[in-house]
This record gives C-alpha cells, structure tokens and sequence, in this order.
C-alpha cells in the first residue's frame, strides 16, 4: 500500500512537469503583451509611458526569455557596437551617413551596422533606405528602434558594451553611444545605500559608489569643524544603535549637507561598523542625491564622457558576478534563468509573488480570499451530489426497466447534456430575473447588511445567495454520478450472493 | 471614466488614446494673456450645509452603482483604467478639476487659486488651507495621524510622478522627449515656497501646461511614504529604493484623499463602498453611501436596473437598451432609460504605407463608397452621429464647416480611374502598375472579434467595396492580436475607436515624426508637413482664439487628406432609477456630475 502510495506521488511530478509546460506554451502562444495589452483592453485614458512599461516588464521578470536562456552564449559585441554608432550620433549626422549605409558591402563597418538595422524590423527600412528623400524621417526611427534594442537586450548585453566603453582608444562618439546605450539596457543600477536590513557583502558595491564620489567632489567640501564633528558622532552612535527606522530617519533630517565629508569619511573608514556605514550611506543618499553621472547627453565633451565610463566600469568591477557567469552557471542558466523556470519555482515553492496588477498584491493572498468563496460552494455541491445522485442511483436500479428507471434516466440524460454555463443563464431567467419567478438574488454572496446579521440569519442569507450556484455546480455531476451509482448496484444486485440471499 | 462599463466587448473597442491631452480630463482655459487667474467658487451661491444642488444631504440614502472589470490599483499615482478613476473622483482631489459643465475652464479644488505668468511660464498655486486628510489606518490597526494638506503632500505627489522607477500615468505630460541629458529629463521645475504655496516652473511653453499641472490628484505623504509598519520608506523620493517600496504599497488597495467621500471598503469582484466625509471642506455629497457592486454580465445588469437594485447603469448593448424602452417600469417612471453623446468616435485607418492606400483619391474614393448613414439607422437604430474629424464634436475645437463626402458609388468608381486603379486583366479587381509590380486592389480590414455589430459593419462596406472592384477580406481579431499587428504596421485597414479629451493635442496621432516609431498612436504613417507645422504651433499656442482657427485648420486638412474614413460618434446608453433627481448630462467625461444628484 506505501510503495503504490509512493509511486502515485511520484508519478505526479512527472505529470505536474507536463501539465505546467502546455499551459506555459499554451499562454505563450497568445498574441500580444501582457502588459501592454491589459492597458488597452480596460480602456482607461492614459496610456502606459514606454519607461513605466519596462519597468514593470523587468520587475515581472517578463524580460527575460521564456523556456531557453542562450544569451550567456550569445555575442552581443558587434550588436551593441552597432547600437552605440546610432546613438552617439545626432539624427542629423546618422542621415549624413545613410547613403553611406545604402550602398555598404557586407562584412565591412557599414556592412555590419546596416545588418544590424535590418534585423530591427524597422517598417520599409530597405525601401526608405534607397530613397533619399526619406533620410531625415528615418533617422529618427532609426534611433529609436536601436533604443528598443538595447531595453529589449537588457543585462546580457552589458559586459559587451563594457568591453567596448574599457577601449580608451574608442572614438568619442561611440564611447558616448555606448554610454547611452547602457542607459537603456539598465536603468539606473548603482548602488547607493544598503538594503532595508543591511548586510555586509553590500559594503564593497556601496562604497565603490561613494570612493569615487568623495575622490572627484573632496575639494567642494570645507572640513567640518572639530565641535560639530563631536556632535555629528554622538548622533552617529544613537542613530547606528537604534532599532526605529523612523527614528533613524528623522535623525537623518538633521543633518546639513556641509556634515557630507565626516560621512564620507565614516562610509570609507575601514574601522567603522556596519550600522554606521549604513547611516552614512542613506546621510549621502539623501543630501547628495545621484553622486554618479549614468548618462550623456550628445554634446557631452570627452571629460564628461571619460568621467561617465570610469563610473559604469567601476560599477561594473564590482558587481561583475553578475553579469560574468562560470562556465556551469551559464550551463544552469539556459535551463534556470528563464521566465517558465520563474514559474515552476513559484509553483513548487507556493510563493507566487506579487501580481501584475498595479497594487503587486502577493498572489498568494488573492488565491486564499478566492478559495475561501469557492471552497464551501464546492463542497456544498459535492454534498448535494451524493446525498441526491446515490439514492436516486439505487431506485433507479431497484425499480429497472420499469417506467419510473426510464423517466429518471431520462431526466439525469438532459442533466448531463446542459452545460454549466447554459444552465446558469437558464436558472437565472427562470428564478432570479422576474420573468417567471423571483425567488433568488441575482448576483453576489452576500445581502447589503448580511455584516449586520447575526450568525444564523447570515448563515440563511448565504445559503439563499449560495443555492442556485450550488445547483448548477451539482447538476453536470450528479447525473453522472447517479448513472453510476446505478450500474454498480445493478452490478452488485446481479451477484450470485444477491441471489442466493434473495432466494 | 465613464460611470460604469457593462460591457467588456465595448471597452476593448474604444482604444486608448495615447494622446498627451487625453491623459488628463480637459478643460480649456483659454485665458489670452492667461495670467493672474483667480478664481472663483462655483458653488459660492448654494447656502453652507447644502449639496451642489442646493438640497440639505440625506441622513442616510445609499446610491448603487454598478462596475464590470476591477481596477487595476486604487493608488491614482499608478491608476490608468477607468474604473479606478471612477472610484477615485469621489475620494482623492486634483488641484483642480475641469468645471464639467463648462469644460473650457477649470475649477479650484485643492488649489484655492493661482497664477500663471506667460513670460516666465510660471505657475504660482495656493493651497486651500484647513482641508484634512480622511481617516487611515496601517493593514496591523494602528491609526496614522490626520495631518492638513500642505505643499509637502504636493512636492511628494509630484516627487513620485516624476521618479523614473515608479509607473506613473501622468509622467509622459513632464518628460521631454527633447532632453538629452538626465538634468534636462524633465519640462517642470517645482519649488515650495511656504506650507500653502509653490511654484510649478515649465520649461517649455504647451499649450495644456495648465491641466497638467493643475489636473494632478494629490496623495498624502504621510500614507505613502510609510511601509506596512508605518516606517519611512525613504525620505529621497526620487529614488530607486522608494519607488520599490512604493510601487507594492500597501495602501494601493485602499484610499485616502480629501475628497466628499471616504473609502470603507472593497473587495475584488464584488463590491466598492464609500461612505460620506462628514468632514468635507465643501458641499456635502447627497447620499450617505456609494456602492459599487460588480456587475461582468449585461444582462443581469439591465435586469437590476429594471427591478430597482440599482440605481444607475450604462447599458452598452444598444439591442438591450432598445428591447427595454417598452419595460413596465421604463413606461411607469420607475426607470428612466436615456441617451447621450459620448466623446469619442470609430474610424477606419488606413495603412498608407501600403501601395493602393497611399493615394489620397483613393481614399475619398473608399469613403464615398460607405454609406455611413444607413449604417448609423439600421446597425445603430440612429444612436450614433456622423463625424468628420478627430475632435469631440461639442467642443469648439470641432470644424463644423467640414462637410461629410456624400455616399456616391458612382463618384467613387470615377476617383479611382482618374487614379489609374482599372481593372486591366478582367478578373474583377482593379490593379495598377506601381513601382515596376502590378498590384491589385486588395485590402485586408481587422475589426474587433468580439463585436457582432462591427461584423455587420464590415459586411456593409465589404459589399459596397466590391462594387468599385475592390477585394476586401475581412479579419475579426482579439483586442491583443490587433494592438500587436498595429505597432508592427502589419496591416491594410483597422476598424477601431479613440476615446477623445476635451482639449486634445493632435501631436501624437497625426504628427509625421511619430510615423515610423516603434511605439506611436500613428500607426497608419499620416505625413503631411503643413499638418505638421500647424500641430507644432498649436502645442506653443496660448490664445484662445488663435487655438480654435488651428484646431479647425488641422480638421480640415486631416479631412481632405482621407487618412481615416472617419464614421461616426456612438452614442452612450444609460438607465437610472426614477427616483434620482436632477441627472444631467454634458459632453464630457464622465458626462455626468454625480455630486449634483440626490433622491426624492
């Protein structure tokens, strides 16, 4: 009995697997994007901005690809090279450049970068391409099609345009391409400050942030006066011990951004606790604000630009993991790092995590306030079920072949013809809308003041709301399970011990 | 936001319209010199203590109202669907609204009044004061305190529409698409000058600077800036680490505004409950309660209507709404079943991309073979009103000078000879040679799978098409598949709607340069420069006047250019209980004024 026990549960895994990846594919196959299309299916006024959408997108982890992830194995190099000519430039000098693109071999720059265009699936790019006079219009789509690329291409592209923003010998504007570029693929993901509960491996990524702050702006600072740096310590020490978050926040309020140099100093001073690099980190957060340039504009001159790398090349230094990953990572990566991985890790863990939905309510919760209505109704209707279709099994079986069997098989045969659906719209015309009869309510679980009620007018209250659902829930099967509990007692009925008892 | 939305088959139809305008509800203020506006209370003359409407409120009266789909969140930052907007109207305040029954001006709210200064492009805003936050508590019981609004729930409202990590509907008005640096990310610039006053600072004139700083539904820090156990989130709101903690926010399921009525309670899929703020600042809303009870099915809808369970529904199935007028309870007064113009309208867009649809004759020529009218009377039964342009026919900005093409099969098969479409291998359909291939009149027309009244539409013009020769095939496809085929312009024809702001900015439908972008509301590629240079100057344009003469000019090229067959607007259907009193409607979302209503 255990070992069928365990077989049963076994073989349930194997099913599970199977059931899950159909209904993956099945979802998949659907036309359009979740997210975009849900904006328009409610019809609401304001349209979802491209920046909320990404953001949404890479939260749900909808960036990432659905069952096979190859991009640990994919070069990206020429790509984003490609990408980052079409963003150091203005739209003016990409048009300049066209003709050149137009009449471009294969396998040279030009070649490439067209090659690249082109698998933009930018509309009648071939056709614009040969007419001159579309040159200033397609520009501009160009830039923003090589835009979409690089916030579709996302984290995996980032060590390629790293390698190419490392290259000092870069010509300007491709270095500034590749900055933008980046901007696009990540938004903003330097580290400032610790997380909600700190934690020692995020000491180097913070302080790799603020050293390079504190090198290039040291000089903008006064040193702070010895009896203010006393003060600034003791408030230091409070707000490292406290436990109140608000507390610590309201500390924080007090400061003055002059006060900026004894946090650095605390932040980089290898001799402070973790406590009170945290304080200092969220003191420079909220006076200094966004310490490192990410971007550049196209008139950005070679130092601003210089400046930019540096700070993406830090960046990336430190949190190289990652974006590098050992060879059977990647190997785990083409199975793990997927969107269908995603799932089947919420699925076994019961952590569904948050919804789609705007609020990002966890899963889990909606799950629990639904099952709580369907589970009594389920229940309700599996009771009526058996306390109907067993007795009706038996007379039926009891009085065979005669005209009271015929009439009720007949009756459980329409039962089991009547859909679930039809049958609702039918109860509904019948007894809820008036037409016929107006005995049930039309809709809901609950009367307006059922949370007036005591317990056992509620209990009526919901049982009148809850019957005709009941019903329809019950009726599919339990002309079903009436059928068949009239088979096994004929079955049983025609045993030899039946008879010989009988006899 | 519309009232409520029966019916998911009409909500999928009417599409978003992407149009910087129609994220804000409008209202013209079309001020010339539009500075120092003060402004004046407009409901002044009603006697303290009394509604809108000028009746002492009900000591308790519930109104129920029906909803089809859930919201997405009740957080107004991140909202964008109408059934949130609904919900909050009554509980959070704008600075100012748009005054419903004169859409061209706006109407102070949380904004006792302001000044706006054309050289500077600098708006000076004074908070109302003593206006308190409702009631809110933390999801573990613990009462937050009860703070006044002060120009610090302002900053923060702005802070988090304005963070780059937060989905906010209303960010596209701020950004400048033009900026090409982070510094410069932004067309605003905010400053607080005491508790009750900032300055909103723009850096470039737009022509809708007003609503969109205006227009802007304020959320109280003290809720949104705390987590579930009432600590700070961040105090940088800018910053990743807050828009985190505030994009799952607990209180995203939940209200807390300033306005007539307070958030009790809602569960998805069932019902919304609001209850009166007895602490309101201005006139009292009539009833006591609102509920909102979720109603998916129109037709057990209607029949709550019809049996008096609720209290107001628009009806969406114009069959339903026709079938009902001869209702014993319709013909007794009990239920009032009315109809009334909804601003938005239906079109077909043409790819002009595609070598047949590119020339503008044609197109006149594929108009002229439409009978709009017949379709109006017999698919619509006259519940619909012909349109010519892209603007909200009541509104001034509408050219009414613009005839209709007449339906003229005739005329129509002469526009297309002239355009050298002739039917050149006898086998029915028209061809020409373009471009070195001889391509036939084909033309692929996707309309909506779920409506059968469309179908019927298609096959309407599908027959009149063939007549001048022309194949059409017609593709009914689900909401996702046509937005998906649209962005990717992979289409001949789409029979679609855009729902229309009062003050609409034509820029992102019909300006040239959002033609070939990856994601763009011109998805048939309309380019025509003076168009252009017209839209280019209306969004710099401040003057009244001057606003209206381009609006009418931009009507009528789009007209004559054919891009559209523009068809028609559909009117709305709607029923109410008898015993609702002074129900009103204007040309508007949401059309109806809710505060102006009480029972008998």
């Amino acid at each position: 009995m255990t070992s069928y026990i365990v077989r049963r549960l076994l073989l349930m895994i194997p099913t599970i697997f199977g059931v899950t990846i159909v209904s993956f594919l099945v979802m998949q196959m659907a036309p359009g994007d979740p997210l975009l299309g849900h904006a328009d299916a409610q019809g609401g006024e304001r349209e979802t901005s491209r920046e909320s959408y990404l953001v949404q997108k890479r939260a749900l982890g909808l960036d990432k690809p659905a069952i096979l992830n190859f991009n640990d194995f994919r070069d990206f190099r020429s790509r984003v090279q490609a990408a980052a000519y079409f963003l150091g430039h203005s739209a003016t000098e990409i048009a300049q450049g066209l003709p050149g693109l137009a009449a471009a071999a294969p396998n040279t720059e030009h070649g490439r970068r067209r090659a690249f265009l082109e698998s933009l699936r930018i509309p009648d790019f071939e056709k614009r391409l040969r007419d001159p006079s579309h040159y200033e219009s397609l520009a501009p789509s160009i830039v923003n099609f090589v835009q979409v690329w690089c916030e579709d291409a996302g984290a995996p592209a980032v060590p390629a345009a790293i390698a190419l923003l490392s290259d000092r010998d870069a010509d300007l504007a491709l270095r500034r391409g590749v900055i933008r570029a980046l901007n696009h693929m990540l938004s903003d993901p330097f580290i400032y400050i610790y997380s909600r509960v700190p934690d020692d491996s995020e000491t180097e990524a913070v302080m790799a942030t603020w050293r390079l702050w504190w090198e290039r702006s040291r000089d903008e600072f006064a040193p702070v006066h010895q009896d203010r740096r006393e003060q600034l310590e003791q408030q230091l020490k409070r707000l490292a011990a406290t436990d109140s978050r608000n507390e610590l926040m309201l500390g924080l309020e007090e400061f003055k951004k002059t006060d900026a140099p004894f946090f650095a100093e605390t932040l980089l001073d290898h001799d402070s606790t973790l406590a009170e690099r945290n304080v200092a980190a969220l003191m420079l957060r909220l006076y200094i604000g966004k310490p490192l340039a990410t971007d550049a504009p196209l008139a950005a001159n070679a130092k601003r630009i210089d400046r930019t790398a540096e700070n993406w090349i830090t960046y990336y230094d430190v949190n190289r993991g990652q974006y590098e990953h050992s060879l059977p990572q990647k190997l785990l990566n083409i199975f793990v790092d997927t969107q269908y991985a995603a799932m089947v890790k919420r699925l076994v863990t019961f952590n569904f995590g948050p919804s789609a939905l705007k609020t990002r309510e966890p899963v889990g919760g909606r799950i629990w306030r639904a099952f709580k209505v369907t589970a009594p109704l389920m229940l309700a209707s599996e009771a009526l079920i058996y306390l109907i279709a067993v007795p009706l099994g038996i007379v039926c079986a009891v009085n065979r072949g005669r005209l009271l069997d015929r009439s009720i098989s007949f009756f459980l045969f329409v039962l089991y013809s009547v859909p679930t659906f039809v049958a609702a719209m039918i109860l509904l015309l019948l007894f809820c809308y008036g037409e016929y009869f107006k005995w049930f309510p039309m809709s809901g679980l609950h009367s307006e003041i059922a949370d007036e009620l005591a317990w056992s007018p509620w209990l009526l209250d919901y049982a009148w709301h809850a019957f005709l659902p009941v019903v329809c829930l019950s009726i599919f099967s339990l002309a079903g399970m009436a059928m068949y509990a009239r088979a096994s007692m004929l079955d049983v009925i025609s045993d030899d011990y039946v008879r010989t008892a009988r006899a | 936001m519309r009232p409520a939305r029966p019916n998911r088959a009409r909500a999928r139809l009417i599409v978003v319209s992407v149009s910087i305008a129609a994220v804000i509800w409008g209202a013209w203020h079309w001020g010339a010199g539009a500075s120092n506006i003060s402004s004046t209370n407009p409901e002044a003359d009603v006697p303290a203590g009394l509604t809108p409407a000028g009746v002492p409120p009900a000591a308790s009266d519930v109104l129920r109202v029906s909803y089809s789909d859930d919201p997405e969140t009740l957080n107004p930052i991140t909202a964008g669907d109408a059934t949130s907007a609904l919900f909050q109207s009554f509980v959070y305040e704008q600075l100012a609204d748009r005054d419903i029954a004169k859409p061209d001006e706006l109407l102070p709210r949380l904004a006792e009044k302001w000044e706006f200064d054309e050289k500077t492009l600098e708006y000076t805003i004074h908070l109302r004061r003593g206006v308190k936050w409702h009631p809110m508590t933390l999801p573990d019981g613990t009462a937050l305190p009860q703070p006044e609004v002060t120009t610090r729930d302002v900053m923060f409202t702005f802070d988090c529409i304005l963070n780059p990590n937060i989905p906010a509907s209303a960010r596209g008005d701020f950004v400048d698409a033009e900026a090409e640096d982070e510094e410069h990310r932004y067309k605003i610039r905010i400053e607080a000058i005491d508790d009750y006053t900032f300055k909103v600072r723009w850096t470039k004139p737009y022509f809708l600077s007003d609503e969109s700083t205006l227009m802007v539904a304020v959320i109280p820090r003290h809720v949104f800036s705390v987590d579930r156990h009432g600590d700070l989130i961040s105090l940088d709101f800018s910053s990743k680490e807050f828009a985190e903690g505030f994009n799952d926010h607990w209180a995203n399921t939940r209200m807390c505004g300033t306005g007539p009525m307070v958030f009790v309670d809602w569960n998805r899929n069932e019902r919304m409950a609001l209850a009166r703020n007895p602490e309101y600042w201005g006139k009292p809303f009539f009833f006591s309660r609102i509920v909102f009870g979720a109603e998916p099915n129109s037709y057990t809808l209607l029949q709550k209507l019809l049996q008096d369970e609720i209290d107001w529904a628009d009806i969406d199935e114009k069959d339903l709404y026709l079938q009902s007028l001869h209702h014993p309870a319709v013909e007794s007064g009990r239920v009032v079943l009315k109809t009334y113009e909804y601003p938005g309208y239906r079109y077909i867009g043409y790819n002009l991309r595609r070598p047949f649809l590119r020339d503008k004759h044609v197109r006149r020529a594929l108009t002229q073979a439409i009978p709009i009218d017949q379709i109006i009377s017999v698919v619509f039964d006259g519940l619909a009103t012909q349109v010519t342009g892209p603007f909200i026919v009541q509104s001034p900005a509408y050219n009414h000078e613009v005839k209709p093409l007449p339906f003229d099969l005739a005329r129509a098969q002469r526009l297309l000879d002239q355009s050298e479409w002739r039917d050149t291998n006898r086998n029915g359909l028209r061809d020409k040679l373009v471009d070195g291939q001889r391509i036939e009149a084909r033309i692929n027309l996707m309309i909506d799978a779920d409506s059968a009244q469309y179908l019927t539409v298609a096959q309407i013009i599908q027959v009149n098409w063939r007549k001048l020769g022309i194949q059409v095939d017609i593709t009914p496809a689900q909401q996702a598949l046509m937005s998906e085929r649209t962005r990717a312009k992979e289409f001949d024809a789409v029979l679609r709607g855009w729902a229309l702001s009062w003050r609409a900015d034509p820029y992102q439908t019909w300006y040239s340069g959002n033609a070939e972008l990856a994601d763009t509301s011109n998805i048939i590629g309309y380019s025509n420069p003076e168009v252009d240079r017209l839209v280019t100057e209306l969004r710099v344009t401040f003057d009244r006047k001057k606003q209206i003469e381009l609006y009418h000019a931009i009507h009528r090229l789009i007209y004559e250019d054919q891009p559209y067959t523009f068809l028609f607007s559909e009117k709305q259907t709607c029923g109410y209980s008898g015993r609702l009193r002074n129900v009103k409607f204007y040309p508007d979302r949401p059309c109806v004024d809710y505060r102006q209503w009480y029972s008998e």
